[in-house]
């Protein structure tokens, strides 16, 4: 069982681990939902390495641990972002990737999925960055609005008008496809 | 199902992690050592790989510097290490009026950059990395003839921009920008990711160091994608090298062979020419669309950065905006110049004003 770290284990470097065991795995699979496998690794471990670099400066008044992390990771990610919209824009044209354990999957849905991971991913690489982070840390993370605030070092009002215009985005390309 | 319940379950998912490169991931963590690259390879072998490719492009004709460049006695007396990376310079520039005449401004800058903080953490690490502090020192009509015309104009305030706001700079003011460390003046149109970059590694050898610089040139052979310009707009890649190596020479932290290596490299530049004066080294070359050509200016006794210049360099009286305000000008005009009085290491702190505190996308004063 993985102990849930407090905040002293992130001052700790002796009880680091505990903050690397139990968060490890979401932020390398948010990162990877954004970026390329290869370059995700990277900034899964880049994140965890500048975590415990800058552990003193973690102020658990700002905040817990995981919106810290998805900070630093959101953060990373920024330096990638053409590597990012490269990844939209394959997808809005290609669809998902085929997955070898969905081969009975009846092939009507697999266009109809391929159809809205095409319209979801054209409507992403059209978001500005900061509406983008936003979205993707809300889908991907669970963080509330006042996380994310904290995760990105930005006013609550702000994370709610970026909310806003990014939904607005995406229910006009749900609704009317990709232009 | 709400738009970021769809995005979660549609977007494709990441692949479970590999439990022995998690568990070498987590040593590496808790040793803190540095990751990968992210070629994968180790950085050794990615930077001997990078090493066989010529690049060195000789162009008959070009003046070239011939024998070594001295080494930097007095760069071997600075301190190699402190706080910030301090650069001090001062800007002389001619500014065209909405009336038509010219003014001739100075302003000084010291910059202080902890290049130990990256803005990685910037949300949780809210101070800046970066301060400017910029002080305006005088603005006057450029001649007689521009004196009479800002006279005509009713004699009016000239500020550190055109339009004269509340909190804009006027002559004998000074402010601080708090900036975050990865801010810096981009004439390379897309330098490279610096956070990314430790400047202080760069090799000290000239076609090392350009190979070192185009791994960040974007897209690799595709840059057409990268670019949000005109086609027509789009850099070279020998463009881009040159923008992007006078901006790591001019604000960032680089060894004196770094710099040295710079140099040698810039006067490979196709297009380059070497001017030789009484204690300077002048290497020029025409920006992107031809109306300036900037010079970069060092002390060969000494390999530091003097200054950098921009130079009217074409005339062109139908354009309207930027080159094209100077078209009055006789060609030779020094548009804009950087004058560089100090570059190194201090743990001098920069006086910031009572009450402002060092917090980023701030400004202090006046």
């Amino acid at each position: 069982m993985i102990a849930v770290p407090d905040a002293a284990s992130v001052v700790d470097p002796e009880r680091f681990g505990t903050v690397f065991d139990a968060h490890y795995e979401e932020i390398r699979r948010y990162i990877g939902r954004r970026l390329d496998l290869d370059i995700a690794e990277d900034l899964a471990a880049e994140t965890f390495l500048i975590a415990f670099r800058r552990r003193h400066r973690f102020d658990p008044q700002k905040g817990m641990i995981r919106p810290w992390l998805y900070g630093i990771a959101t953060n990373l990610i920024g330096r990638h972002r053409r590597s990012e919209l490269r990844r939209y824009r394959a997808l809005a044209r290609t669809g998902p990737p085929t997955d070898d354990d969905r081969h009975d999957q009846r092939i009507v849905d697999q266009v109809s999925a391929g159809t809205t991971v095409g319209r979801l991913s054209g409507a992403l690489a059209r978001l500005s960055p900061g509406e983008r982070d936003v979205v993707l840390l809300i889908a991907y993370s669970g963080l509330t609005y006042d996380e994310v605030a904290a995760a990105l070092g930005i006013a609550y009002g702000t994370v709610a008008s970026r909310l806003n215009r990014a939904r607005t985005k995406l229910n006009e390309s749900l609704r009317w496809g990709p232009e | 199902m709400n738009e970021f319940k769809l995005i979660d379950t549609a977007m494709p998912d990441a692949p479970p992690s590999d439990p022995e490169q998690t568990a070498a991931v987590r040593a590496r963590v808790l040793r803190g050592s540095r990751t990968r690259r992210r070629s994968g390879k180790p950085a050794a072998a990615a930077l001997a790989a990078l090493a066989t490719v010529t690049v060195i492009v000789a162009i008959v004709g070009i003046p070239r510097l011939t024998g070594p460049f001295p080494a930097s006695p007095a760069d071997r007396r600075e301190s190699s290490s402190g706080r910030y990376w301090r650069v001090i310079m001062e800007e002389n520039r001619l500014w065209r009026t909405s009336g038509n005449y010219f003014l001739r401004q100075r302003l000084s800058h010291v910059q202080w950059r902890r290049t130990g903080l990256v803005d990685e953490t910037a949300a949780w690490g809210p101070e800046a990395n970066l301060v400017d502090e910029k002080r305006f020192l005088s603005s006057e009509p450029a001649t007689a003839a521009d004196r009479r015309a800002w006279k005509r104009a009713g004699s009016p305030e000239s500020c550190e921009y055109l339009k004269c706001r509340a909190a804009d700079l006027r002559v004998g003011q000074t402010k601080f920008d708090l900036l975050p460390g990865s801010w810096f003046w981009q004439n390379g149109f897309s330098g490279p990711p610096l956070t990314n970059l430790d400047p202080m590694k760069l090799p000290g050898d000239p076609s090392t160091l350009r190979s070192a610089i185009l791994r960040f040139w974007p897209e690799g052979d595709h840059p057409e994608k990268a670019w949000d310009v005109p086609a027509k707009d789009m850099p070279t890649k020998d463009d881009w090298l040159w923008g992007t190596s006078t901006d790591i020479l001019t604000q960032l932290p680089i060894s004196s062979a770094t710099r040295t290596a710079f140099y040698r490299m810039l006067t490979e530049l196709p297009g380059a020419r070497v001017i030789r004066r009484s204690g300077t080294v002048t290497i020029a070359r025409a920006l992107q669309d031809g109306y300036l050509e900037q010079h970069v200016v060092f002390d060969p006794a000494t390999g530091k950065l003097s200054a950098l210049e921009y130079v009217l360099l074409k005339r062109d009286p139908a354009r309207r905006g930027g080159a094209g305000d100077f078209s009055s000008l006789p060609k030779g005009t020094v548009i804009d110049q950087l004058t560089f009085t100090q570059m190194g290491w201090t743990d001098e702190d920069p006086g910031l004003p009572q009450g402002c505190t060092l917090r980023e996308q701030q400004t202090c004063g006046p």
